[in-house]
């Protein structure tokens, strides 16, 4: 048996159902938003309708996890694309690392965007 | 009626690389492409070289590409290509021995790899028994004959050389799905891995190419739910 | 370069992949095969293996003995067939152990179907007993074969058995009366190895492509029967040679007997059911010589569909989910090749080249002998369809050859690992593959294609066909017999078009034709000589069987002056011979 077959032991299951679930949490979270932005009469057209909305801590809650969950799908979905190419593991780690500080910023943006109410 | 064959030319042994070479044949629509390369090679080029045994499907050696996509040259015959002029290559995504003929070591390394056989001890005196509905779930995964061409089809593949491709998951799963097994999560953890099932991203090049019609995207996703449900 | 291992086996079918796995772990086995080992030709057997298991009806291993004596036409020596189907249910029961996907009963056993010649006794209204078709063979749909090979090759990959895959043998190294190994080169490298051995097993398969209609895969070309033949060893009983009865009209590729045991029927241009005027109570379902017979008389007086050269076996009746769910294969092969959907429509068939009942004569133990006296080749062993025991004699009966196979490379196994308690490594001759590499040699420096292989491969296939076929007479099998010799001639000035040692088929194509020549001889000599009617060897010169004289073996012997035969008596024990009727 050939051991460069053997791969890591390292399983995908969590990372291949979370990759669903925040799939399709995603979905509804932006029909959601998008219907409230665009097809609402009364929110979403102005500062003060917006502004009314997020002192509510549910919608913050809604937007803080919307955040998260965005950007941990996209993240993920970009690093499971890395993995489909045979590269040398520095590289794949530097990606992956790179990608954890990107994650991370656009989190720290994201949360001070809806924080900020 | 005349067809004309394009067939990729190379002996890894002296040539630097791959050419094309055509040869004009009269068909009958009814022949298979593996006559028509018996002809060429009898009658025309003794070098041309090929694998092929059984010649009706089920020793999986003449898996070749034509026009584009992967088949069994013993299974094809003029009629089904609708086409005067018939491109022939080995098939892709492995080493080229000689013409059609590719180095499949490869291939069947990443077989190896998921514990290819029965795992259960301790054999009842009778056979051991198996509802028709149990055998009915291995059914198709049974008929592979190994012939390489769903593997050598498969885009996750092209990119990552290491994963182990469509026919070693098909492998994993007529184990680990055989209700007679007593170690399903050998077959699975071996699968379970940076090259293993994870790297399937249902592009279903390898229904396309299976010369046996087997819906092989259909039981590598059955192998991802036991998966998770082995996880989780 | 120069290999050792305790045992060399040749061939990865049935035969060779079971003695491997059961000398797995007890020696160093290493198996050389010319194709990848499950391209091997077992996986194309499609019907079942035959065992009494009983699991759909009553079944009794004599009855099953007796419908495999009687046959064979009574040539099958019936101490081995008797060992042979006593063995049966044991191996069976193990390939399910090991994994073999059997189909299923509703109860959960291995489920069984009719096949041709395997019957069990019936008291008909009259009080007269008569014999009707039986369920005894185990199945996988239409893939017995295809899943046995599978399982056998992963036991093998469990065992960690040494695969020299690829490798052609081209002789064996046979030196004062002892097997030392054999010459084979790699056909990836064109290098010629040695391979040092202190036993040796062929299970090579048959010899069917020496017939232009054949059910029998490019690489059944006889290269075992024919290295042991010019390595001394004399040949058994090869002038008898199956003719499947249902093979796809012109590409002979088999049609299943399952598809007659599920009910099929044969029907001529008038849409008769034929079989009921040859075989009147088994119909359909009689041996497979008998059935090719009629099969070819229908054709001969002109009751061929169109007055062409084939009949209809026609499944309509039999229903589209029982056709999908046993014949998967045989749909697309119909569907594939000819362009009929047999749900719909009946399937054009003619009877084709099948099953080698001759080969290397051995011992109930796959020891070989070197003459009909007994002698054995120390260190030298066959199983399976190369070799004759005899269990199939004149005419092998259908899902017996996968038995045999399992059987048979099961015992030589363990005989073998017996021999390796006390068999230490014969010293190899100097230059063993001088002859050899001489011979490539020279292919490789011929400079101009003087005379092309496919043309004599060709000129033989189509001979052999119309005049050692299912039908023979003197005059034909004596013209036959000129046609080799002159082809023999013509074959001293082949030559090689490609130069190149990497993958050259075109040299193994060459070897090939050799070998085919080489015991398409033998059988025509044996044809000649038997002056009689006997299961696949049907003389029209004679009216029928003749056990006061015929009652034996062919041993062909390869001698300077030419064929040398001679004769063995067959062995009877329980069963003296008696009419063949069905």
């Amino acid at each position: 048996m050939s051991y460069k077959h053997l791969g890591s032991r390292n399983s995908g299951a969590p990372g291949w159902l979370f990759q669903r679930i925040t799939g399709i949490v995603l979905i509804v979270a932006m029909v959601g938003h998008y219907i409230l932005m665009h097809y609402t009469p009364t929110s979403g057209h102005s500062f003060a309708s917006t502004f009314e909305r997020m002192q509510n801590p549910l919608w913050k809650v809604f937007y803080l996890s919307f955040v998260v969950v965005g950007i941990y799908h996209g993240l993920n979905g970009v690093w499971g694309v890395v993995r489909d190419f045979k590269m040398k593991r520095w590289l794949s780690m530097t990606i992956l690392g790179a990608m954890i500080i990107l994650g991370i910023a656009f989190a720290v943006f994201g949360f001070m965007n809806v924080l900020v109410f | 009626m005349q067809v004309t064959f394009s067939i990729q030319r190379y002996d890894s042994s002296k040539d630097k690389k791959p050419y094309r070479q055509e040869f004009k044949l009269d068909v009958e629509p009814t022949d298979r492409i593996l006559d028509c390369l018996d002809r060429i090679k009898w009658d025309f080029e003794g070098s041309l070289t090929y694998r092929r045994s059984c010649s009706h499907g089920i020793c999986g050696s003449d898996a070749i590409n034509i026009n584009g996509k992967n088949m069994l040259a013993c299974q094809v015959l003029i009629q089904d290509i609708k086409k005067k002029r018939i491109k022939i290559d080995p098939i892709p995504g492995m080493p080229i021995i000689k013409d059609l003929v590719v180095d499949t070591t490869d291939f069947f390394a990443k077989y190896e790899v998921v514990k290819p056989y029965l795992i259960a001890k301790n054999p009842p005196p009778k056979e051991r028994f198996q509802s028709v509905a149990d055998r009915a779930l291995i059914d198709e995964a049974v008929n592979c004959i190994l012939c390489g061409a769903c593997t050598s089809s498969c885009p996750s593949m092209w990119g990552n050389p290491n994963y182990l491709g469509p026919a070693a998951m098909l492998k994993a799963y007529r184990f680990a799905f055989d209700s007679r097994d007593e170690a399903p999560a050998e077959h699975l953890e071996a699968i379970d891995t940076s090259d293993g099932v994870w790297r399937c991203h249902t592009i279903f090049n390898c229904v396309e190419a299976c010369p046996k019609e087997i819906n092989l995207t259909w039981h590598i996703s059955q192998l991802k739910k036991k998966m998770v449900e082995r996880e989780l | 370069m120069i290999h050792k291992h305790d045992v060399l086996i040749v061939g990865a079918g049935l035969a060779g992949l079971r003695a491997a796995v059961e000398l797995a772990g007890k020696a160093d086995v290493a198996v050389l095969s010319k194709v990848f080992p499950t391209r091997s030709h077992s996986g194309a057997a499609q019907g079942g293996i035959a065992a009494a298991l009983g699991n759909e009806e009553e079944d009794h291993v004599e009855w099953h003995i007796f419908d495999t004596v009687k046959g064979s036409d009574y040539l099958g020596d019936q101490d081995a067939i008797e060992m042979m189907v006593s063995e049966a249910p044991e191996v069976i029961i193990e390939l399910e152990h090991m994994g073999v996907p059997f189909s299923r009963t509703k109860e959960g056993k291995i489920a069984q179907r009719q096949f041709g010649g395997h019957t069990r006794p019936k008291v008909g209204a009259d009080g007269k007993e008569t014999r009707v078709a039986i369920q005894r063979a185990c199945y996988a749909a239409d893939r017995t074969g295809h899943v046995i090979l599978h399982t056998l090759y992963e036991q093998c990959v469990k065992h960690n058995v040494h695969f020299y895959s690829e490798y052609y043998v081209v002789s064996l190294i046979v030196k004062d009366g002892v097997c030392r190994g054999l010459v084979a080169f790699d056909i990836q490298t064109g290098e010629l190895h040695t391979f040092h051995a202190k036993a040796v097993m062929f299970g090579t398969g048959g010899y069917g492509r020496a017939w232009k209609i054949t059910s029998n895969a490019y690489a059944n070309t006889g290269d075992g029967v024919a290295i042991a033949y010019r390595a001394g060893i004399p040949l058994e009983d090869m002038e008898f040679v199956q003719f499947h009865p249902t093979g796809l009209w012109k590409l002979g590729i088999l049609v299943t007997e399952g598809a007659r045991g599920e009910g099929g029927y044969l029907k001529n241009k008038n849409g008769e059911r034929f079989m009921k005027n040859y075989a009147p109570t088994v119909m359909e379902l009689a041996p497979r010589d008998m059935v090719t017979r009629s099969i070819t008389t229908e054709i001969l007086e002109g009751r061929g569909i169109d007055g062409k050269d084939y009949v209809h076996l026609d499944l309509t009746h039999v229903g589209e989910a029982t056709l999908k769910e046993r014949l998967p294969e045989i749909i697309g092969f119909a569907k594939t090749y000819v362009g009929v959907d047999p749900v719909k429509a009946p399937i054009p068939i003619q009877p084709t080249a099948h099953y080698s009942m001759g080969g290397i004569p051995t011992s109930l133990f796959g020891e070989v002998y070197l003459d009909e006296k007994g002698t054995i080749l120390t260190g030298f062993y066959a199983a399976g369809e190369c070799a004759c025991i005899s269990v199939h004699g004149a005419n092998r009966l259908g899902t017996n050859s996968l038995l045999d196979g399992v059987v048979h490379g099961r015992r030589t196994g363990k005989q073998i690992a017996k021999f390796l308690q006390t068999a230490e490594f014969s010293e190899l001759p100097e230059n063993a593959d001088t002859a050899d590499r001489a011979r490539i040699d020279e292919l490789f420096a011929s400079t101009n294609f003087k005379e092309s292989y496919h043309h004599i491969k060709d000129t033989l296939r189509d001979n052999m066909m119309a005049k050692a076929g299912v039908y023979r007479n003197e005059k034909d099998l004596k013209e036959m017999k000129q046609i080799i010799h002159e082809l023999r001639e013509k074959y001293k000035n082949v030559g090689l078009r490609d130069k190149s040692k990497n993958f050259n088929t075109e040299l193994m194509e060459v070897l090939e034709l050799g070998h085919l020549l080489e015991f398409s001889e033998v059988v025509v000599e044996g044809a000649i000589a038997r002056q009689e009617c006997r299961g696949a060897h049907w003389r029209t010169d004679f009216e029928k069987r003749d056990d006061t004289n015929w009652m034996k073996h062919t041993f062909a012997f390869r001698t300077e002056k030419g064929i040398e035969l001679k004769y063995k008596p067959v062995t009877v024990t329980k069963y003296q011979p008696m009419e063949r009727k069905y």
